[in-house]
């Protein structure tokens, strides 16, 4: 690369003539960057470097007036006014042509310091109304260029060829009714189907070095977004194509909305400069156009309650939507208020937060627009503590309680919104010990009743809580000890009565964590960490256990999203035995996969379903005709693995006979048998000729007992 | 099916055979004394007294008549079958290891043990059936074997050929007339401990310690199958009737570290030949087996093992309903 | 089916024996055996004064069914005097035979054989125990590396399966001690055995004879236990009913598991019962578990001697 630029003066002998050179027309070598040659990243969609003019911090006011001479210095002025409000005019930067009969030209320049001075200006000046016949019509400098390239005549721009984009929802097309699941082990990122006949996992598509941190499945499992260093990518189809992806440099978090259609990144960025706060920015995107909807950047008290120290994500939560409509809200919480939004607008409703003193968290139910939020006690306890639930877009109360000497609160929405349950946490007047009770809200009711639930011990600690999914039911594991209890509840009672009733408590169990089967029903009372991966599976209907197992040091438990499998899984918290088991329902192995350095398992979602109830109504009473014809499918499947080792014996076989015969009539040949005759005295086939038939009697023993006597 | 026990060996059985139609049962063992026992019930019907040292080997002719064994004490032996009268000595200057009446009977090989540098050696006999007061110890063409000893020898098609394998793991098939090397396979890779040749003649089995087993073509030594086994195998015989093979063998008693003695867990396994793959086993013995044969007549097998047992087992449906 | 055909002196051009023949030989052959069997008893009077005063062999039957009873008695090689108890049917079967083949029947016992020894007759014995053909399970590849050693898969998952395979009910008991313990299948409806058992009822009465844990009355019950009963010893002081149980299981349901305790220290003595539902499970459990490393000593495990042979 020349450092001296070529159209400088020079001698015959190639050397510059310095003599000759005019140090005006030197131009500044171009950007550093340029010069240096720096890769641009791969796939960014980083804004190419302009060209500096020289002109970037210049730009062009036309529509003045054109007046005189007389008045041009008072216009001047104005102009100088308005203008240098925004930012610094240089020194002789503003300047507003005259003609010949020092008439203004109508328009002026003006430069500022620097280029987003200039920006700034030309966005807050452009359509300035001066006066009634004179609008500012403010542009860079450099874009004048562009925009007198525009032609003159509309042209609609040429149809960009349609390109087929894969089925996103083809997996579900699976004859078998398989599902799929993500696996990342090492640098490899795998799905398989979950295959319960040929008792492994077949794979569907392996890639390594797919993604740079981690990888989640949208909700409805239509894409598998991977996370890099620039953004988010989307897969999907049959062959996990790319589908689109989101520019978010240093991206460390993403979100979808449950339609898909909206995916939320976020980052934060750690201070360079000491005494700054850590910045957050979230962007949200349109994920089937790609385009960037709304920015929320901020210091991170922006998205955090008040004494919250880190940041936890999500940070924008969206509501549930059991409508199956798409205009969505979600909400991040601040000091003392919750801020909710609709998309795909990405405003505030209403244009403003829902102020909550002190709140500190918050959780929307999963199938209506309505969110539950907690503020403790203000005001040295002038205030008390108040639970409440909230509607939207009406902002109006559903429900709510005051709570009094809370410690804390936790939150549990069941999964179609019918119940919500907030476990309290409450010191007793002595303020030296605490106990936890229940407050359980029917969402379903009119006004939404309220019941209070105590454990028969209520200084118990209470280790898990959780609603069976698409049922009345829910479990809490309680208990002091090394082996806690695990207490059912029924939110009906056996009359069908809105009542909250005990079910059955079954005593000691290894047991710190439950997992609900998606449908109900099932559920796995699990041990792990300390307990080192014990599992139990239990029948709620029938209030008993199905089978008890283990998988050392088990960490993650998954259902599959239709609940006829679940898998236990050592990721690579654990240094050895990193794997996963596949389960049935019941507790019964399947298979077993193990690799090391296993980071994550997901189960791909299902999408809800296209029946409608009663076309389901209709399947589950013809449930034989249709179990026939899978059992059947299934049979073959499990003995295709052997056919194809059958029509190997066949091969085998037919191999072996012939060569056989080959020999055989070798061993026909009249030379053969003229030398056997020779050699051996006789031919094989006439050896033994002798035989008789002869009937025998047989013994056929059936027992031979010996003793002493 | 309800084995036979013979325990009239002491020692561990080195070797056996059926003669030709299956009704005679000839036991070798450690032991000096060659036992015949009738094939059906098992019953002992003598001992052929005369040899000094392990008996390593024999066969017998086609009409039964005659008896040949080889010993650890240098001679090979003719016997009289019925009478248990050795009739013929012949002796060498190694063990004898293993010994081979040709198609017809009017031939013999005789394999001797490598001593000292010297290698070991196949030694071609002639056998007068007919006329045992002619029977002379002349060795019609000696042939050197290779360096490590040779366990067991057969004819090939038409007596044309003898075919041996040894403690190198190496099928060699010789000329009996001129005794070149014709062929070699090196298919397997430890010691192979015994060959049994098929009815037909168109193909043999080896056992090795290499814990296979495989099938040979007699002609080519093209190996044609392989079974594999989870122990050292030391015997691999082929059924005259049917499809199968079984093989037995075990881990050399001072070699296991259990004293699993009383478990008798030793088996013989069955395999489909064509297939390969292992249908069953039969077990009983209290130590690693020997040696098998199959009764001509395909119906019933016998196992010697380690232990000085030696089982008749009979067959029943359970293995013919067997595809 | 032991083969011990009786043959006949046959007619080279028939093709069929004879019934009259055969009869006359079968006297022949009882003549030899007993020939043989006096034989014995001659020389063994030489040593033992117990021969001469066997009892007569018997021959009963057949039964209804067929089936003859053969009882003799003679002094096995350990000079213990024996009562064999034979129970067999006889079936026709068409042999191929060759006139060498029945001259070769004629022949004299030569060498060692010529003299009788006393244990000579028990050198040749049909086995008591049936031996059956194990097959191997034809499984496809990827199931046979993965099931191929219950030991190892046991080993590997450390399951403790607290599942009661007779009842399939699930935690509280063991397969021992299960109060269906008799079934011989997991999952199946329990048969009605001996009326006690009924539904699978919890709670319903059950006799005290048949409860779980029982210590057995009846000979029923003994006979049951004893035919698949294990003999494991080499154990270690502290192994358990629950640990066997943990070892067994893979092999198959077992009823029942009986550790011999010293009574005053409460330590295992170092040997125990095991008794499996089905006796093919019994023999893979022996098989491999015999010699198998356990608590770093060598399990010997076979099956227990009968009732019988104890004295």
């Amino acid at each position: 690369m020349d450092a001296i630029p070529s159209n400088f003066p020079r001698d015959e002998d190639g050397f510059v003539d310095w003599n000759k050179v005019d140090v005006e027309s030197v131009e500044l070598p171009r950007d550093e960057f340029e010069r240096a040659g720096l890769d641009k990243p791969v796939e960014a969609e980083i804004e190419e470097l302009k060209q500096e003019s020289g002109f970037a911090s210049v730009i062009v006011v036309d529509n003045l007036p054109m007046i005189a001479e007389a008045k041009y210095a008072k216009l001047l002025s104005v102009l100088t006014k308005i203008f240098s409000q925004i930012g610094t005019i240089r020194e002789g930067g503003l300047l507003m042509p005259q003609d010949d009969s020092k008439t203004s030209l109508g328009f002026a320049f003006i430069e500022y310091e620097n280029e987003q001075q200039a920006q700034s200006a030309v966005d807050q000046t452009n359509g300035y109304q001066l006066d009634k016949k004179h609008v500012f019509k403010v542009c860079k400098f450099d874009d004048f260029e562009k925009y007198e390239k525009v032609p003159d005549e509309y042209v609609a721009p040429p149809p960009k060829p349609f390109a087929k984009r894969e089925n996103t929802q083809a997996w579900m097309m699976d004859q078998r009714g398989r599902d799929q699941f993500v696996c990342r082990f090492g640098d490899e990122t795998e799905i398989f189907w979950n295959d319960p006949q040929t008792k492994k996992g077949e794979d569907v598509y392996t890639r390594t070095h797919w993604t740079e941190s981690y990888v989640q499945w949208s909700p409805k499992g239509s894409f598998l977004a991977t996370v890099h260093r620039q953004g988010v990518a989307l897969w999907g189809g049959e062959s996990f194509g790319r589908i689109a992806k989101y520019a978010h440099n240093a991206v460390q978090f993403i979100e979808f909305s449950p339609c898909e259609r909206f995916l939320a990144t976020g980052s934060t960025h750690e201070p360079s400069k000491a005494g700054e706060t850590t910045q957050v920015l979230v962007n949200f995107f349109d994920t089937r156009s790609g385009a960037k909807l709304r920015t929320f950047t901020g210091p991170i008290s922006d998205f955090i309650a008040e004494g919250q120290q880190g940041l936890t994500w999500p940070v924008f939560k969206w509501a549930g939507q059991s409508n199956g409509k798409c205009g969505a809200f979600f909400a991040k919480i601040a000091t003392g208020a919750i801020s909710v939004y609709e998309a795909p607008e990405m405003t505030l409703v209403d244009k403003k937060s829902i102020k909550l003193p002190g709140v500190v968290d918050f959780c929307w139910s999963p199938a209506d627009p309505i969110l539950s939020c907690f503020q403790p006690e203000q005001n040295g306890g002038n205030v008390p503590a108040r639970l409440s639930l909230i509607g939207l877009p009406s902002k109006q109360e559903v429900r709510s309680k005051n709570l009094f000497n809370v410690v804390g609160v936790n939150m549990h929405w069941q999964s179609g919104g019918d119940y919500f349950a907030a476990k309290i946490l409450r010191t007793t007047k002595s303020k030296k010990s605490t106990y936890s009770g229940f407050e359980l809200f029917r969402l379903r009711e009119p006004n939404c009743p309220m019941e209070v639930l105590e454990l028969p011990n209520k200084a118990e600690k209470i280790v898990a809580f959780a609603w069976e999914p698409k049922g009345h039911r829910f479990a809490i594991i309680h208990g002091d000890g090394a082996r806690p209890d695990v207490s059912f509840y029924s939110m009906k009672d056996k009359q069908g009565n809105n009542n909250c009733t005990l079910i059955g408590t079954i005593k000691n169990k290894t047991a710190n964590h439950l997992f609900w089967s998606p449908n109900g029903r099932v559920v796995i009372l699990a041990g792990l960490k300390t307990m080192n991966g014990q599992f139990e599976f239990f029948d709620v209907d029938a209030m008993d256990t199905m089978a008890s197992v283990e998988h050392f040091m088990a960490t993650d438990v998954e259902w599959d999203p239709t609940g006829r499998f679940v898998t236990t899984a050592v990721t690579s918290v654990h240094q050895m035995e990193n794997g996963y088991h596949m389960w049935t329902f019941n507790g019964k192995l399947l298979y077993k996969y193990g690799k090391d350095r296993f980071f994550q398992f997901l189960w791909r979602p299902r999408g809800k379903s296209l029946l409608s109830p009663e076309q389901e109504a209709d399947i589950e009473k013809n449930i034989k005709k249709y179990s026939k014809r899978f059992e059947e499918i299934d049979e073959k499947i499990r003995n295709e693995a052997d056919s194809s080792a059958a029509s190997e014996k066949r091969i085998k076989e037919e191999k072996w006979r012939n060569w056989l015969e080959s020999k055989k009539a070798i061993r026909e040949t009249q030379a053969y048998k003229a030398a056997e005759a020779d050699v051996v005295g006789e031919t094989q086939a006439n050896s033994r000729k002798d035989f008789v038939e002869t009937t025998v009697i047989e013994e056929e023993i059936l027992s031979i007992v010996e003793e002493p006597i | 099916m309800r084995p036979i026990l013979l325990k009239g060996h002491e020692r561990p059985l080195t070797f056996i055979r059926y003669n030709r139609e299956g009704d005679l049962l000839f036991t070798c063992a450690k032991d000096h004394h060659p036992t015949l026992w009738y094939g059906d019930t098992g019953e002992r019907v003598g001992t052929y007294v005369g040899h000094n040292g392990a008996v390593w080997t024999c066969d017998v002719s086609d009409d039964s008549s005659t008896l040949l064994t080889g010993s650890a004490d240098t001679t090979a032996k003719l016997w009289d079958a019925k009478t248990g009268e050795c009739y013929f000595t012949f002796t060498f200057d190694q063990p004898v290891r293993a010994v081979a009446l040709a198609h017809g009977g009017k031939r013999a090989a005789i394999t001797t043990d490598p001593f000292m540098g010297v290698p070991s050696a196949i030694h071609i006999v002639e056998i007068d059936l007919e006329d045992r007061s002619r029977q002379t110890a002349r060795v019609i063409r000696r042939i050197d074997g290779p360096q490590g000893r040779v366990t067991r020898v057969l004819w090939g098609p038409l007596n044309r050929t003898v075919i041996t394998g040894g403690e190198d793991g190496i099928i060699r098939s010789w000329d009996a007339e001129n005794g070149e090397v014709l062929k070699i396979s090196q298919e397997h890779s430890k010691q192979i401990q015994h060959l049994s040749m098929s009815e037909d003649g168109s193909h043999f089995i080896s056992a090795s310690l290499d814990k296979t087993a495989k099938v040979f073509d007699s002609e080519t030594l093209e190996c044609m199958k392989t079974y594999s086994a989870d122990r050292p195998v030391n015997a691999a015989i082929l059924s005259p009737i049917r499809d199968h093979i079984v093989l037995g063998g075990g881990q050399d008693a001072m070699s296991v570290t259990t004293t699993s003695s009383k478990a008798g867990k030793f088996d013989s396994k069955i395999y489909h030949k064509i297939f390969e793959e292992e249908i069953g086993g039969i077990r009983g013995h209290f130590g690693p087996i020997n040696a098998l044969a199959f009764n001509p007549d395909g119906r019933s097998f016998t196992s010697g093992g380690e232990d000085g047992y030696v089982r008749i087992h009979p067959l029943d449906n359970s293995y013919f309903e067997i595809p | 089916m032991a083969i011990k055909p009786r043959w006949d002196a046959i007619d080279a051009d028939t093709e069929r024996a004879v019934d009259a023949r055969r009869d006359a030989d079968d006297e022949a052959l009882s003549k030899t055996t007993e020939t043989l069997r006096s034989t014995k008893i001659a020389a063994a009077n030489g040593g033992s004064s117990d021969a001469s005063d066997l009892p007569a062999n018997e021959k009963l039957g057949p039964d209804e069914e067929g089936v003859m009873t053969s009882i003799t008695y003679q002094i096995n090689d350990a000079g213990v005097r024996t009562k064999t108890v034979k129970r067999y049917k006889e079936h026709e079967v068409v042999k191929k035979v060759t006139p060498g083949m029945l001259e070769r029947k004629t022949w004299e016992k030569f060498g060692d054989a010529k003299r009788y020894k006393p244990g000579d007759e028990s050198m040749t014995a049909v086995s008591l125990e049936e031996i059956f053909l194990e097959k191997t399970r034809v499984q496809p590849k990827s199931e046979l590396e993965k099931a191929s050693d219950p030991l190892a898969a046991m080993a590997s998952a450390q399951t403790s399966l607290l599942v009661c395979r007779t009842c399939g009910k699930k935690g509280d008991h063991w397969t021992s001690k299960c109060p269906y313990k008799d079934l011989a299948n997991d999952g199946s409806k329990p048969p009605d055995e001996d009326g006690a058992f009924g539904a699978r009822k919890p709670g319903g009465y059950v006799p005290p004879s048949m409860r779980a844990g029982a210590t057995g009355t009846g000979a029923s019950m003994d006979r049951r236990r004893d035919e698949n009963s294990i003999r494991v010893s080499n154990l270690s002081e502290d192994t358990r009913e629950q640990d066997l149980q943990e070892l067994f299981r893979p092999f198959g349901p077992v009823t029942r598991i009986y550790v011999a305790i010293n009574r005053d220290t409460g330590e295992a003595r170092g040997f125990a019962f095991v008794n499996m539902v089905n006796r093919e499970d019994g023999q893979r459990a022996i098989d491999k578990l015999d010699g198998y490393g356990y608590d770093n000593l060598i399990l010997r495990v076979e099956w227990a001697a009968p009732r019988e042979e104890r004295r």
